[in-house]
């Protein structure tokens, strides 16, 4: 299981399938949705904080 | 729900010109690209900070030393994943560097080592240089507080 890029592939918050991730985008892209994803879940856990 | 504004639909090209040819690379998807950095960055060990720096004669030193450690079967992976995503410029047009006949390939490294090990390094820019510079930002020791003299 390549976890770098089923993350991005199985987030609700991206609607690429896992081939597309595998063949269309770089490694930078997938770097990127790692970071935002990351924000993402920063902010969730912030949110149920309150 | 989707964010279409981040997905690429296409993988970046550039165009470089080595010993008078022009070579056309496309960036490898992340599949691919995960497994090629995976083997670079094993083969690579520590001087993975030097790949990383800004400085271009430190990057072009520590490739060199790690195309010297290469074996025939290091320098075939690597030919065979770039060269699947490498066009070179012929009468007609681009063509597939994997595609090229045995003897085209013969003719267009033999000799020119430094040509392929500039193809080689082009590729690993264009793939890579994002990561290492990240890299190079994790393995570089912060460098330390200034803190005022004090008196004891």
């Amino acid at each position: 299981m390549d976890w770098f890029i089923h993350r991005v592939a199985a987030s609700p918050r991206y609607s690429s399938s896992l081939k597309e991730i595998e063949d269309l985008w770089t490694l930078d892209d997938v770097l990127s949705a790692h970071i935002v994803l990351d924000m993402y879940e920063l902010l969730d856990f912030r949110c149920q904080e309150r | 729900m989707g964010y279409s504004v981040l997905m690429p639909t296409s993988l970046p090209t550039q165009e470089v010109t080595i010993g008078g040819v022009q070579f056309r690379l496309t960036a490898l998807g992340s599949k691919k690209g995960t497994r090629v950095l995976t083997r670079l960055l094993n083969l690579a060990g520590p001087s993975v900070e030097a790949l990383a720096g800004q400085d271009e004669r430190a990057v072009m030193s520590a490739l060199g030393s790690l195309f010297a450690r290469l074996s025939p079967g290091d320098l075939e992976f690597f030919d065979s994943e770039f060269g699947e995503t490498t066009e070179i410029m012929r009468e007609h047009g681009y063509v597939r560097l994997a595609k090229l006949s045995p003897l085209d390939r013969d003719a267009l490294w033999a000799a020119n080592f430094g040509d392929m090990f500039s193809w080689l390094k082009s590729c690993i820019d264009l793939n890579f240089a994002s990561f290492l510079a990240g890299v190079g930002d994790i393995a570089r020791p912060a460098s330390p507080a200034k803190t005022s003299a004090q008196s004891p």
